[in-house]
């Protein structure tokens, strides 16, 4: 019996754009991630580690990525790593590979799988590698493992997509969904795809062990596969590895939205760690209360305890008016008179604002000329939502 | 606001109170000449309405009685508000103020002081000033509605301050309200702090900005680690590229290398032949040589053999022919003297007959030159003739002096002179006309001598002479007569002279007269033209170019040459003379045949001799080539046996080692052929095939040490791009691009809101401003249409009702210093009006104006006349002018203010 950890897709190094905020801590969190596998693997006496790919966001990582990476390879130490390189970090010139850190002194239970050549892991146990040497190949990569024979246990590695509808580009390393078993391999391990998916009985993606978006579904994990014997179908445990979570919230405002605030906040209380959670909250609904005050709150409230928000009103319908500017309106003719004028801009612009409608005349309409200075300014219908705003705080100011 | 009534004192020149009372509602009109007070009382409205009664400073003090500490008082009576309203302020050392309001029974004091001050402010609408006196700008209602004299007189006045909320009430129009103001202020401070007041650019320091500058900051590098990756990207691309070729060039070389190695082997065993060959090939040589030697030994001897065989039968040849031509040679020897004897013969024939040829020549060239003497010794003595004429021709030139053609014509000249000088002098002399009673002889002496002449009753004597005249009479006496002229005296002293130079001349030549001097003249030239025939006559008989010397040289010359001819003929000249001529023509003949046989005969003899010498010359040949045969025969002989000594003499053994060489040489060939057989057809190519791999194999290892060091150079430059992480860069800088973009997307948006906020509300207040300004500006243009009768021009205003500028037509509105100053006047009446008729419609309005017209025509001062009766319903005019005619049209109160006080 062999008992081995299959993971992939680290993707080291990673771009967090979308939440550039907090990126370098993304970043940060899939290294932790990494050493937290490192250590289940000696913890459990694992026989060898399999990274079937993209260790490696690029091949252009700086150098200090590629030290805490083979230093964090090395924790796993005495049990054998062995790394495939994957379609962001191939086995191209400039791989990473193919610098000092893994070409010299590298820890001794730290294996490059460089060629096709079959590798004896344990007695009775060879890898099949297949590792990539380009970002891109219509070619698959399992077409030329040829399993050894004679009752020794075959395990496949490779990066790639199965060629399943709709789920795979042409260049993208497909591979036969019954790979495993048209080479007859004992197990297929397999890197690329972010969620952890298993096909037949002997062909798995661990998934990423650190999700990389608010997307990504079925992702942080890794697969620790257990085979009894030659032939024998392999058990695989999904255990959860994540640092960081990624949580996608949609919130209905109605009525009084101090009510949708409580709910929110319960929620949020009710997390694991809330401050290792990147939250993207999506409010919508109509709020008529007139004082969105109650918004800046929230989301103060949320951003002092999440590690990152992502707040999007945009489908939240508020009232433009605060009741001090409707009040001051009401009495302040000339006020009135320019809020009916951004009324009609607004009108003009295609998205009315029917709340303001009640303090301004509908009757206003502004001159084309003005309107034309308007839109060669490049003002769209959000700046004037944007414009009542700051008028409100204005009358606040005066 | 309108007047009742108006009391100052102690101001400027009014030190004692002057009073108008009873001002018309209507018009009034405050006359008077140029400084008699008449703008100090508009002035003391100014001081009462619009200052601080406690003012202070020098402007106030400027305003008491020259040279007197008087203080200025005012009392006014005044409608506002619809009530009745005393003032009574003063001002300086007696600073005082009081309002009263008419009860109906009498003034109650409203308020005082400061209070006071402030009520009737708010009345005017007009502003108080911190120090001093208060600004035109500060008037309120007045600096709408009065047009004081003073510079600011042409300036249209600007709706400023509190008059603006007082007016926009009057019209009705909707309110600024400070709110509003302060609004404005708050949006025109953001706007500020963002974009620039001018050109609404963005402000450097504004957060949009500088969000912008970080993201084009941020662009930059992005795009230039992009590009650095991009470099990247491609330096993999090439490397993978130099790879394959580095691996398909390995590849190459591989093949080419084995394919080296076995042409290699190829050309070792090809070399292998060629040196047996060429081994066996010496081998023949050497065999050939001897077998070849041996040949030509063998066939030299053979050849002397025969050689002296033949060489018998040719001597044995020789001889017979040799005595042959021995017989040949003596008979030729014969004919050849005899033949020569012949031309001996005629040789001496020849010689003889040219001699006596030679002889008869001689003789007839000195008979030649007998003659030739004879006629040279004729010509020699014509010569000598004309000589010696000649030298007597010039002898008797040379004896006397002769006149030359110059001197006789200035001698005759003088002469000539003379003679017409004493013709002069004669008509300028004496003439006398004698007429005798009887016959007389008497005597006259003139200047030419004397003379008896005879005179009688008929025949009269007439006498003229020069300058003396003297005639004596028989028996009478004598009569001298002289000239006393001066210029006749002189006359005859030129005369005197002339004459002597005259007489000078011809004594040099040796003659008496003018005539004979010319006869002397004559001779010399006579004699000179037959020196010249001479002189030809001379040249012709000497010929050109001799002398009488070089002939006579020349018949000497000749007469020594016939002597010498005589001497060698043997004949003396008169021998030769006596002589015939000879006869030359039979002794030509003689020697011509003679000559002609002498060339015949040396042809024969030539030929002759020439036929000896051949047979003598073939003889000795004859002699020679038996002799050359002899000795080729022995040399033959010699040779042989020397060639045979090696062999002992025999022939036979040196044909037996001939034949063994021959087979040895035979052997050598067959060796060689068969090795030459073995050789490859190709063995060249496959040579240079050898080598053309070779030298492909080095430029392949050449090419891939240049693609190694390719490899080299590029995995050099990844190692160094890959440790710059360019990714984990663009990374960071993604990240930090979208940050920057989040931060400038939010002050944009806000930035826009502003711009929307301040171009909205502007545009709300202009448009509500215009909404005010409108019905002024219509009511301005149309007055100033009425004054002027000009329908095309209109006034534009700006919003705060300051006069923009004057339109005529649709061209731009212009300045109003552009027009006439009666003009600008006229507009300033026309805005005060239309101000008043709009600010009068709730309450009569008080308009000033102070001497408004002084630059109006008439007929334009006759219709704004018209004008102001018109207004007079609604306003209270007050008219100020030192030109009170010009206003007689005008129904109302009239103020003489040289009648006051």
């Amino acid at each position: 019996m062999i008992r081995f950890l299959h993971t992939a897709d680290w993707q080291v190094g990673m771009k967090a754009r979308h939440v550039a905020p907090v990126a370098a801590r993304v970043r940060e969190a899939r290294l932790e991630t990494a050493r937290r596998l490192m250590e289940i693997a000696r913890e459990r006496r694992l026989d060898f580690i399999i990274i079937a790919g993209d260790v490696f966001e690029d091949t252009q990582v700086d150098n200090k990525l590629a030290h805490q990476v083979v230093q964090i390879l090395s924790l796993a130490a005495p049990v054998p790593v062995y790394i495939l390189p994957g379609n962001h970090d191939p086995l191209t010139p400039d791989a990473v590979y193919e610098r000092r850190v893994f070409r010299e002194g590298l820890a001794p239970n730290i294996h490059l799988l460089r060629t096709n050549q079959p590798v004896t892991v344990l007695p009775g146990v060879v890898l099949l590698p297949a590792p990539n040497r380009a970002k891109n190949s219509p070619e698959d990569p399992t077409e030329k493992m040829a399993p050894v024979p004679g009752g020794v246990i075959n395990i496949g590695v490779a990066h790639g997509s199965l060629r399943i509808e709709g789920r795979y580009q042409s260049d993208d390393f497909p591979i036969p969904p019954e790979a495993a078993e048209r080479r007859g391999l004992d197990y297929l391990a397999l890197g690329h795809w972010h969620s952890f998916f298993q096909y037949g009985d002997r062909t798995f993606y661990p998934g990423t062990p650190e999700p990389t978006g608010f997307e990504e579904r079925d992702s942080g994990t890794a697969a620790l596969v257990t085979i009894e014997g030659y032939g024998a179908p392999p058990r695989v445990e999904k255990i959860k590895t994540g640092t960081l979570g990624w949580e996608t919230w949609r919130q209905e405002v109605h009525g009084d939205p101090r009510e949708t605030v409580r709910a929110l906040k319960l929620r949020v209380e009710g997390l694991a760690s809330p401050g290792q959670t990147l939250l993207r909250l999506a409010l919508y609904g109509r709020d008529t209360s007139g004082d969105q005050s109650w918004l800046k709150e929230l989301r103060d409230w949320l951003e002092a305890r999440l590690l990152y928000l992502d707040l999007d009103t945009t489908r939240l319908a508020t009232q433009p008016l605060t009741p001090k500017l409707q009040n001051r309106a009401r009495s302040q003719p000339f006020l009135r008179a320019a809020i009916a004028d951004l009324a009609a801009l607004a009108r003009s612009l295609g998205q009315p604002l029917e709340d303001v409608e009640n303090v301004a005349d509908p009757g206003t309409s502004l001159d084309a000329d003005l309107i034309d200075r308007i839109l060669r300014a490049g003002i769209k219908p959000g700046d004037v939502r944007e414009a009542l705003g700051v008028l409100a705080e204005v009358v606040e100011e005066v | 606001m309108f007047l009742h009534s108006l009391t100052v004192a102690g101001l400027r020149r009014f030190r004692n109170p002057v009073a108008l009372t009873g001002f018309d509602p209507g018009i009034n009109i405050i006359y008077g000449p140029n400084e008699c007070g008449k703008s100090t009382l508009i002035w003391g409205l100014i001081l009462a309405f619009l200052n601080r009664h406690n003012v202070s400073g020098e402007e106030i003090a400027r305003f008491r009685p020259w040279g007197t500490a008087l203080n200025p008082i005012i009392k006014v009576e005044f409608t506002a508000g619809g009530k009745r309203y005393r003032l009574d302020k003063g001002f300086l050392d007696e600073a005082r103020c009081t309002l009263s309001e008419w009860t109906g029974g009498g003034y109650q004091d409203l308020a005082r002081g400061k209070a006071a001050d402030e009520m009737v402010f708010q009345m005017m609408q007009a502003q108080m000033a911190g120090r001093g006196l208060t600004k035109s700008s500060q008037w309120g209602l007045a600096h709408l509605l009065w047009m004081p004299q003073d510079r600011e007189r042409l300036t249209a006045p600007a709706l400023t301050g509190n008059v603006q909320d007082y007016f926009r009430e009057s019209l009705g129009s909707t309110i600024f309200t400070p709110a509003d103001d302060r609004l404005l202020a708050v949006i025109d401070r953001k706007y500020s702090e963002i974009y620039t007041q001018k050109r609404g650019v963005l402000q450097a320091r504004s957060p949009v900005h500088q969000a912008r500058q970080r993201l084009e900051e941020i662009k930059e590098q992005l795009a230039t680690l992009r590009q650095a990756l991009e470099q990247v990207n491609q330096v993999v691309a090439e490397l993978e590229t130099q790879q394959a070729r580095h691996e398909a060039l390995q590849q190459e070389l591989a093949g080419l290398r084995a394919r080296e190695k076995g042409l290699k082997e190829q050309v070792e065993a090809i070399k292998t032949l060629q040196a047996g060959c060429r081994q066996a090939e010496a081998e023949l040589k050497t065999a050939t040589t001897i077998w070849e030697k041996l040949k030509t030994e063998w066939r030299r001897v053979n050849e002397l053999e025969e050689s002296i065989n033949l060489a018998n039968a040719e001597m044995n040849q020789e001889k017979d022919s040799l005595a042959s031509l021995g017989n040949a040679w003596q008979e030729a020897g014969q004919k050849l003297g005899a033949a020569e004897e012949r031309l001996a013969t005629l040789e001496n024939e020849l010689g003889r007959a040219r001699k006596a040829l030679q002889q008869s020549y001689d003789r007839q060239q000195a008979r030649e030159r007998l003659v030739r003497i004879g006629e040279l010794s004729r010509r020699l003595k014509k010569a000598r003739q004309v000589t010696a004429r000649i030298a007597a021709l010039e002898g008797e030139l040379a004896r006397q002096p002769l006149p030359g053609q110059e001197e006789v014509k200035t001698v005759t000249e003088t002469w000539n002179r003379i003679n017409s000088l004493e013709a002069e002098a004669r008509a300028m002399g004496l003439s006398i006309n004698f007429r005798a009673y009887r016959d007389l002889e008497l005597s006259v002496t003139t200047a030419a001598g004397r003379e008896k002449r005879r005179v009688g009753p008929d025949q009269p004597l007439l006498l003229d002479a020069t300058d003396r005249l003297a005639l004596e009479i028989p028996g009478a006496g004598l009569l001298e007569v002289r000239s006393g002229s001066r210029d006749l005296h002189k006359l005859l002293q030129e005369i005197a002279g002339l004459r002597q130079d005259l007489e000078h001349t011809l004594a040099a030549f040796g003659v008496a007269s003018v005539d004979e001097l010319q006869e002397r003249y004559n001779w010399s030239v006579r004699q000179r033209t037959e020196l010249k025939a001479l002189g030809d006559n001379l040249g012709q008989v000497l010929g050109p170019g001799n002398t009488l010397e070089a002939m006579e040289k020349q018949v000497l010359t000749e007469q020594t040459a016939l002597a010498e001819q005589c001497a060698a003929l043997g004949i003396t000249g008169e021998e030769l003379l006596a002589l015939p001529g000879p006869d030359i023509t039979p002794l030509k003949v003689q020697v011509k045949n003679l000559q002609e046989e002498e060339e015949k005969q040396k042809q024969v003899v030539t030929q002759l001799r020439q036929q000896f010498q051949d047979l003598e010359r073939r003889l000795a040949e004859e002699q020679k080539k038996l002799e050359t045969l002899q000795a080729r025969i022995r040399a033959a002989r010699e040779e042989r046996a020397r060639r045979l000594e090696a062999w002992g003499g025999s022939a036979a053994k040196l044909q037996a080692e001939l034949v063994a060489a021959e087979t040895a040489r035979s052997n050598k060939t067959l060796t060689l052929e068969e090795l030459k057989r073995r050789l490859p057809a190709n063995a060249a190519e496959i040579e240079q095939e050898a080598n053309r791999v070779e030298k492909k194999r080095e430029e392949l290892e050449r090419e891939i040490l240049v693609v190694r060091d390719k490899l080299t150079s590029l995995k050099t430059q990844l190692d160094l791009s890959s440790g710059q992480g360019l990714y984990s860069r663009l990374a960071g800088l993604e990240e930090e691009y979208e940050l920057a973009c989040a931060e400038y997307q939010h002050a944009a948006r806000y930035a826009r809101a502003i711009w929307l906020l301040h171009l909205i509300m502007h545009n709300r207040r202009d448009q509500m401003l215009n909404s005010l300004t409108g019905p002024v500006r219509q009511e301005v243009s149309d007055l100033f249409q009425q004054i002027t009768g000009r329908r095309e021009r209109s006034v534009e205003l700006n919003a705060d009702l300051s006069l923009a500028g004057l339109k005529v037509g649709v061209a731009d509105p212009q300045p109003l210093d552009v027009f006439s100053v009666g003009t600008q006047e006229q507009l300033m009446v026309a805005i005060r009006l239309a101000l008043g008729r709009f600010l009068g419609a709730g309450e009569r309005q008080l308009v000033v104006l102070d001497d408004a017209l002084v630059n109006t025509d008439a007929g334009r001062r006759s219709r704004i006349l018209d004008l102001l009766a018109a207004a007079a319903e609604k306003l209270q005019i007050i008219i100020l002018t030192c030109h009170p005619e010009n206003y007689s049209g005008l129904k109302g109160r009239l103020f003489n203010v040289e009648e006051l006080g």
